[in-house]
């Protein structure tokens, strides 16, 4: 078969109508300098000025960067070479590209010319961008990928692609339901939450108000407030404090239900469905949300609960996967939002094989006295600003044992815990969270000790793995500097000997 | 430990250079900041006029002797035979390992001070989210590149 482009040692060039289109794309950004001009006091030096600016650098710039970017395409590996005066070499193994993206929009289309994105399972800012090349030889290039791919290694990454989506239905079948939230589930789901749902409902009404009709609000307020002047007046202390507290429960109780019934349309008959390697989601009233668990790809597991909803035996399971580099799908799947506490941790033990420890290590108890220390700073921040606004502070110390109190659950309830070639580890306290990572997933790992750490002999082990999100980090804080190292040679050498 | 490597010591004035156009930068901010806002709208500032620009200038210049030289001190790396090892950070010490298999793609950077001196700097790219990709600063280039190539050798196929 023959290509349009060049193979082997002979280099690429981008489309020369890439020169216009980058030309074209740039002119906003000049586009305020020529603004100026044309509504300045109209001096002709202006114009000479910018016309001066835009002919000696962003031509040239534009002109120079398309000559000094080449790209070589042989068998095993794509090479691209750009920058003027700081020189870049970009390699990118055929086999590590997850997919390939052509985009082109509405003046490349009358350019005849596409962008190419080559996503790899690495970092978003890695990949390897060609701006652009001509479409014919863009649609050629992802063809030669497709089918080096498909020749060296067994169809491993084309599953990833496009394919996937197709069959979504299909893998939906009854018989493969593993979970299905009852609506009793669904209602504790809802009593449990308690997010401050109205507050903030009525922080933005309020906010677009001021935003659209500022004057119109002002205006209703002062009108009542001038129109109940002298019934505010004839009230006492005791009335106010009444009123008050009764108007603080009803706008609780009100936020309660608001969070029930949104959590009600949110999570209305969810679904969990398994199909080959993947997993599938489906829930919602209103609007119906599915969405795809890739097996495959998954990198990490986040066992989440509250204290609240500990208390009544609930946690909630999500799954975080690599990303293939779309927007879209960098956050962790929710695959069980709300459930038993023993059918979340079967699902667990039958997705990964692993049964939780009883028992975990502990945290060096060092992390009290750290925790206590920062919380006190917090304490005392919020104590000088309400000293400054002439507010009683004394209540403050009542706090001190209960945020010592807190230190210490918070090092009770955290550890890790290395078993079947996974490393668990359990962090948070109001907000509890078990991770569990499979050893063979982890990328790099990261010893950080900051000064204050280095003088008490700890350290904090930070765990990389390819979960895209990054919301979820699993990092063991604070444990013992000598443990944390031969924690680091340990997991090393699990991962050399399953290569 | 002994058998670490350190930096080509070259990269000290490079990172000098750094954080002197950094001084510059935010001394002038804080000039303008002094200019424009404290002599104007705040009538008693808390010091003589442009006092805040020569504490930050100071302040800063002492950092052009200080952090350069300390930052190569603990500047450390080594390429074992099985993965990446790079020890770094003043204050807050950072130690970073990679195993060769989880290596996406590696780069060769050079700056202009950098094709000045010879030197490169080397990324190691892996498909890791958080402070995942590993960077060695002054590398001589070719060892640079003998290095991109030597680690190229152990790229996995599938590493995620």
């Amino acid at each position: 078969m023959s290509y349009d482009f060049e193979l082997n040692e002979k280099a690429n060039r981008l489309s020369p109508f890439s020169i216009i289109y980058q030309f074209i794309r740039q002119l906003p950004s000049y586009g305020f300098g020529i603004y100026l001009a044309v509504n300045g006091s109209g001096e002709n030096l202006i114009y000479i000025l910018i016309g001066l600016f835009i002919g000696l650098f962003v031509i040239p710039i534009t002109l120079l960067n398309f000559y000094y970017f080449k790209f070589w395409i042989d068998n095993k590996e794509i090479r691209i070479n750009s920058g003027i005066l700081s020189k870049k070499q970009r390699v990118i193994p055929i086999n590590k590209i997850q997919n390939v993206n052509i985009s082109k929009n509405f003046i490349q289309r009358i350019l005849g010319i596409s962008k190419i994105q080559l996503e790899t399972a690495g970092d978003i800012n890695a990949e390897g961008v060609l701006d652009s090349v001509k479409t014919s030889i863009a649609y050629e290039i992802r063809e030669y990928i497709k089918n080096y791919q498909d020749n060296t290694i067994e169809v491993n990454h084309s599953e990833n692609t496009i394919s996937s989506d197709n069959n979504l239905i299909e893998d939906q079948k009854d018989e493969n339901v593993l979970i299905h939230m009852s609506i009793k589930d669904l209602l504790i789901f809802g009593v449990l939450r308690f997010r401050p749902v109205l507050i903030v409902f009525v922080a933005w009404i309020f906010g677009m108000g001021q935003q659209f009709a500022p004057k119109e609000i002002n205006d209703s307020i002062e009108d009542l407030l001038y129109n109940a002047e002298s019934y505010i007046e004839s009230i006492n202390y005791i009335e106010i404090t009444i009123y008050s507290v009764i108007l603080f429960i009803i706008v609780l109780l009100f936020s309660w239900i608001l969070d029930i019934l949104l959590t009600i349309n949110q999570w209305w008959d969810f679904k969990l469905t398994i199909g080959k390697n993947k997993l599938f989601t489906s829930h919602g009233l209103f609007n119906k949300k599915q969405g795809t668990i890739p097996l495959k790809k998954l990198q990490m597991i986040v066992l989440f609960s509250n204290y609240f909803r500990e208390k009544f035996g609930y946690w909630g399971l999500m799954l975080e996967t690599a990303g293939l580099g779309t927007i879209d799908s960098r956050r962790p799947e929710t695959a069980i939002p709300f459930a038993k506490e023993n059918v979340v941790f079967n699902f667990t033990n039958e997705l990964i094989n692993i049964q939780l420890p009883i028992e975990f290590n502990h945290i060096s108890r060092k992390t009290i006295r750290r925790a206590f220390i920062r919380y006190m700073i917090g304490l005392c921040l919020i104590g000088l600003i309400l000293y400054l606004v002439d507010i009683n502070i004394y209540w403050l110390f009542l706090l001190v044992p209960l945020l010592y109190y807190g230190a210490v659950l918070r090092w009770q309830y955290r550890g890790w815990k290395i078993q079947d070639r996974k490393i668990i580890v359990k962090q948070g306290f109001f907000f509890k969270k078990i991770k569990i990572i499979p050893i063979i997933k982890i990328q790099t790992l990261n010893i950080k000790r900051s000064f204050f750490q280095r003088r008490l002999n700890l350290s904090t082990l930070h765990i990389d793995t390819a979960a895209s999100s990054g919301i979820n980090d699993a990092s063991i804080i604070d444990i013992d500097e000598k443990e944390s190292f031969e924690l680091l040679k340990l997991i090393n050498n699990h991962i050399h000997n399953v290569i | 430990m002994a058998s670490m490597n350190i930096l080509a010591p070259e990269i000290k004035i490079q990172w000098a250079i750094s954080s002197l156009s950094r001084m510059f930068f935010l001394t002038f901010l804080s000039l303008a900041f002094e200019y424009f806002f404290i002599n104007n709208i705040v009538e008693d500032w808390f010091i003589f006029k442009y006092g805040l620009s020569l504490i930050v200038f100071i302040i800063l210049l002492l950092l052009v002797f200080i952090v350069p030289p300390l930052k190569y001190k603990y500047w450390k790396y080594e390429v074992k035979s099985d993965e990446i090892y790079i020890e770094r950070g003043i204050l807050t010490r950072v130690h970073t390992t990679a195993p060769f298999s989880r290596v996406q793609h590696i780069d060769v950077i050079q700056s202009v001070l950098d094709r000045w001196m010879g030197l490169g700097k080397l990324v190691i790219y892996t498909a890791g989210t958080k402070g995942a990709d590993l960077f060695i600063p002054g590398l001589p280039i070719q060892y640079a590149e003998h290095l991109r190539d030597y680690l190229k050798n152990y790229t996995q196929d599938d590493s995620v």
